[in-house]
């Protein structure tokens, strides 16, 4: 089987995913996103198929409550160290010489969890599952792939999906391997407002560095709001608090680091870059069809979407 | 490279920020250092809170020059409707300090007697007038000599706060020291510990409204229609409707008829509690939801006091002097400390309330009228406007003039305002902030970010890692620095949501949104300011999160 989508191939949601079925349709819609390969949702299950895993989940259908959480984390921990099919790993090899090939320098990887259930208009599982940044080889990229697999069977994702999804064990994880991004500015737009939700205005925050700031709220973010008619700025609002980013090291690994102080309070996109990012968003909206909540970075000027997904509430 | 002492002898122009344009009066006042007063005004102004602010601050004036504390040449602006200020420290004379001194100890001894012979009953006497005042008998023109003669009562209580406050603030300072100086500098413990479990109206407020809690606990009609969840305004229609919910109600408007003369927020646009009753019966319901012992803070923080006591007293046995001071000193530090909450629930509070609804009457009037648009409109317009409109012709231009300010507050309550503006002195690392009255059991209201729309109401739980989930009980108000994808299970159980870093478009604020939990985030330092246990309410609609003591 081929357990390695590109993206052309990734028109899928059950195969690839919400990330990579969201990634498929940017490439196809024209849009810039970094070169990226899928492992498609069929290789979990045969990982979910194998007889330790499968017996550990079987143990933990009958497991009584107090001894739930237990019964996930061997369920995870068996994840971490299952046998890779050896078509996965040829697929692995490459989509590995495939990646490397482009751009320039060391190559690294990210290796994004692109669950099955994630990114529906229902339901938004934003942040739930695993993103290993810094994969430099084939080996870690094997490694990172169980990573996401086996972040279905978190203590924690099981305990916020328990609200939304009645069935831990029908969920399926393609996994998107995308190529890094040595991002200047990174952050998140909304077509519309998602706090009022006034449908004239484009909200974006952005921070220095890669993205993962931002979406995990680790510092406050600027805050840019385009309106929508005249593709005005109509607030920037310059954050002081930039003092951490992530950055992309020349080695491919990432690491977080302080921001010199005068940086940390000068804004980090121009306005004519917020209203770049508000068109792009917009562009996206009318070609999804729906309001979308989208992750972008900013390279060498270029501006590339790394993930889109429906706005899940507004108002 | 320069050495930092030679980089701080020079001034410091502070850049001024894109989104914020001053435009200074005159060529002095771009050199003076001038500070947002953040505490006392999250949002821009509204040009009615502005104006009355005039009468409160020639209350503060009149008594700082009685008590020797005016310094002529401080400067006071409104920045896009953020009040700043600017200060010209004054050179201290040997002498002056020597009498500044005096004049403290000799307000330090007289501020409990004057309180309760003079301040008080007087404060007390004025406000039975004003709730007593019948609004609706009046004519325009005597409900403005109306407004006027309030203003003045105003100005005097104002006038009252700033005798009162600085004794207080003063004696818990000395003692403060005194302690220090028996137990030693490392083991120096704030006042507020040493003087803590005072009777103050706010003790008596948080009582009354347990025992509103406590009723409606072991009446199962009240309970449930409370428990419904439902909008607020239907919560009391419901009531309303049997014998049960109508007694109840009634004790609850006896409660705002004791403490519910107080703003919902730092400026006259925000309803009292009085006046709409939701804000207590919000409260009410997520105390009602939540099912912990929530007081218990309360006897163990006095069992605090009475350790700390006893060691100033075993180790200042060998030192009977400075005993005997401490003795002295903590007996009057003792009868001026509920002053501190009290002078709150009389002026800040309640002479503060009645200004706004008398202001409101005002604004029905000029609506029913058609001279503006709506009620509200009127916190838009200056005493004087209002005074014109109301008594005389009205200006022709007075509703796109409204338009345009409202317009304005919006723009600049999405613009975090800078600290300063203008220019640091070139010792101004050497400054000592100045010593910022304890403000662990005082009201005070943050401003963050809106994030999620909705109000909701609870007790505060300062949450720093996932060790202290345990603690989290349904209807708390969750407090943290940031919070990570794992923390969402908390969002399930919370009311509303506090965070001191993250934008809106973060993931917290994404869930937060989903779960319909109301939410501010970019709160600065949110985690040491409220403390576990206290009683708060988010407005995830205003980005604003109000403290109660």
């Amino acid at each position: 089987m081929n357990y390695l989508l590109s993206l052309s191939e990734a028109d899928s949601r059950s195969r690839a995913g919400g990330k990579g079925f969201g990634l498929h349709r940017l490439a196809s819609w024209g849009i810039d996103v970094p070169p990226a390969y899928v492992v498609a949702s069929d290789a979990y299950r045969t990982a979910m198929s194998l007889a330790p895993v499968a017996d550990l989940v079987s143990r933990w259908a009958d497991a009584p409550e107090d001894r739930a959480a237990e019964a996930i984390k061997a369920v995870h921990d068996a994840l971490l160290d299952v046998p890779l099919d050896a078509g996965l790993l040829d697929g692995i090899q490459q989509a590995w010489n495939e990646l490397s090939s482009t751009g320039s320098g060391e190559c690294s990887l990210f290796c994004r969890s692109s669950a099955t259930a994630e990114d529906s208009a229902a339901a938004s599982f934003a942040g739930q599952f695993s993103t290993v940044m810094g994969v430099r080889t084939p080996d870690e990229m094997a490694q990172a792939v169980r990573t996401c697999w086996a972040s279905v069977w978190s203590p924690e994702a099981a305990a916020y999906r328990r609200r939304i999804v009645e069935e831990l064990a029908g969920i399926s994880m393609a996994v998107v391997v995308q190529r890094a991004v040595r991002s200047d500015v990174s952050g998140v737009a909304f077509s519309i407002n998602p706090v009022t939700g006034d449908p004239h205005e484009v909200l974006i925050n952005s921070n220095w560095g890669l993205g993962e700031t931002v979406v995990s709220g680790m510092v406050t973010p600027d805050t840019f709001v385009v309106d929508r008619s005249s593709m005005q700025l109509t607030v920037q609002d310059i954050s002081q608090d930039k003092t951490v980013q992530h950055v992309l090291n020349s080695d491919g690994t990432v690491e977080s680091v302080q921001v010199d102080p005068m940086r940390a309070m000068s804004p980090s996109l121009t306005g004519e870059q917020a209203v770049q990012v508000a068109e792009l968003a917009i562009r996206i909206e009318e070609l999804a069809g729906a309001p979308q909540d989208i992750e972008w970075t900013i390279e060498d000027g270029r501006i590339f979407v790394l993930q889109t997904r429906p706005i899940t509430a507004a108002g | 490279m320069p050495d930092t002492e030679s980089k701080l002898a020079e001034p410091v122009h502070i850049p001024v920020p894109a989104n914020f344009p001053v435009t200074w009066a005159d060529d002095v006042e771009p050199t003076l250092l001038w500070s947002w007063d953040e505490f006392h005004a999250p949002l821009p102004r509204t040009p009615m809170t502005h104006s009355v602010s005039e009468y409160t601050r020639h209350g503060m004036t009149r008594a700082m020059k009685e008590t020797g504390r005016y310094q002529p040449g401080g400067r006071r602006r409104l920045i896009n409707g953020y009040p700043y200020s600017a200060s010209v420290p004054a050179e201290d004379t040997g002498d002056e300090k020597e009498q500044r001194q005096q004049a403290i100890d000799a307000a330090i001894e007289n501020a409990g007697s004057r309180w309760l012979n003079e301040w008080r009953p007087e404060l007390e006497r004025d406000l039975a007038y004003m709730k007593g005042v019948d609004l609706a008998g009046f004519d325009d023109s005597a409900l403005w000599s109306t407004v006027e003669q309030f203003l003045e009562l105003h100005k005097k209580h104002w006038y009252f706060h700033h005798l009162i406050v600085m004794p207080v603030i003063e004696s818990a300072n000395r003692l403060e020291k005194l302690y220090a100086e028996i137990a030693g500098e490392e083991e120096r413990s704030p006042a507020h510990l040493l003087l803590h479990g005072a009777e103050t109206m706010t003790v008596k407020a948080i009582k009354a409204l347990d025992r509103l809690v406590e009723d409606a606990r072991v009446s199962p009609a009240v309970r449930e229609v409370l428990l419904a969840g439902e909008d607020v305004s239907q919560t009391y229609s419901r009531l309303e409707a049997t014998p049960e919910g109508r007694a109840w109600l009634g004790q609850l408007n006896s409660y705002l008829q004791d403490y519910g003369y107080r703003c919902a927020g730092f400026d006259l646009i925000f309803p009292a509690w009085v006046e709409e009753p939701r804000f207590a019966l919000q409260m009410i319901r997520s105390q009602l939801a939540s099912d912990a012992g929530k007081r218990n803070g309360v006897i163990s923080v006095t069992d605090e006091r009475d350790g700390l006591l006893e060691k100033a007293r075993a180790l200042g046995a060998s030192r009977p002097d400075l005993l005997a001071k401490f003795e002295q000193h903590y007996r009057q530090a003792q009868e001026l400390w509920p002053l501190k909450e009290d002078h709150s629930y009389y002026i800040d509070q309640a002479s503060t309330a009645l200004v706004r609804i008398i202001l409101a009457e005002v604004g029905r009037r000029l609506a029913a009228k058609g001279v503006i648009g709506s009620p509200e409109d009127a916190w838009f317009l200056s005493l004087e406007e209002a005074a014109q409109a109301l008594t005389a012709t009205p200006d022709p231009n007075i509703r796109p003039a409204i338009e345009q300010r409202r317009q304005d507050r919006e723009r600049f309550r999405r613009v975090t305002p800078p600290k300063y503006l203008g220019t640091f002195p070139p010792d101004h690392e050497a400054i000592n902030p100045a010593s910022e009255p304890d403000m662990a059991e005082t009201a005070r209201t943050l401003r963050g970010t809106a994030a999620s729309k909705g109000e909701g109401s609870g007790i505060a739980r300062v949450v720093m890692s996932p060790d202290d989930f345990d603690k989290v009980q349904k209807g708390d108000v969750l407090v943290c620095r940031s919070t990570a994808p794992m923390w969402t299970p908390l969002f399930e159980i919370v009311s509303a949501l506090v965070s001191e870093a993250g934008g809106v478009l973060s993931h917290p604020a994404v869930v937060a949104r989903e779960f319909g939990l109301p939410a501010v985030v970019g709160v600065a330092n949110a985690t040491s300011i409220i403390t576990d246990g206290q009683p708060v309410t988010v407005s995830g609609t205003d980005g604003l999160v109000h403290v109660n003591p």
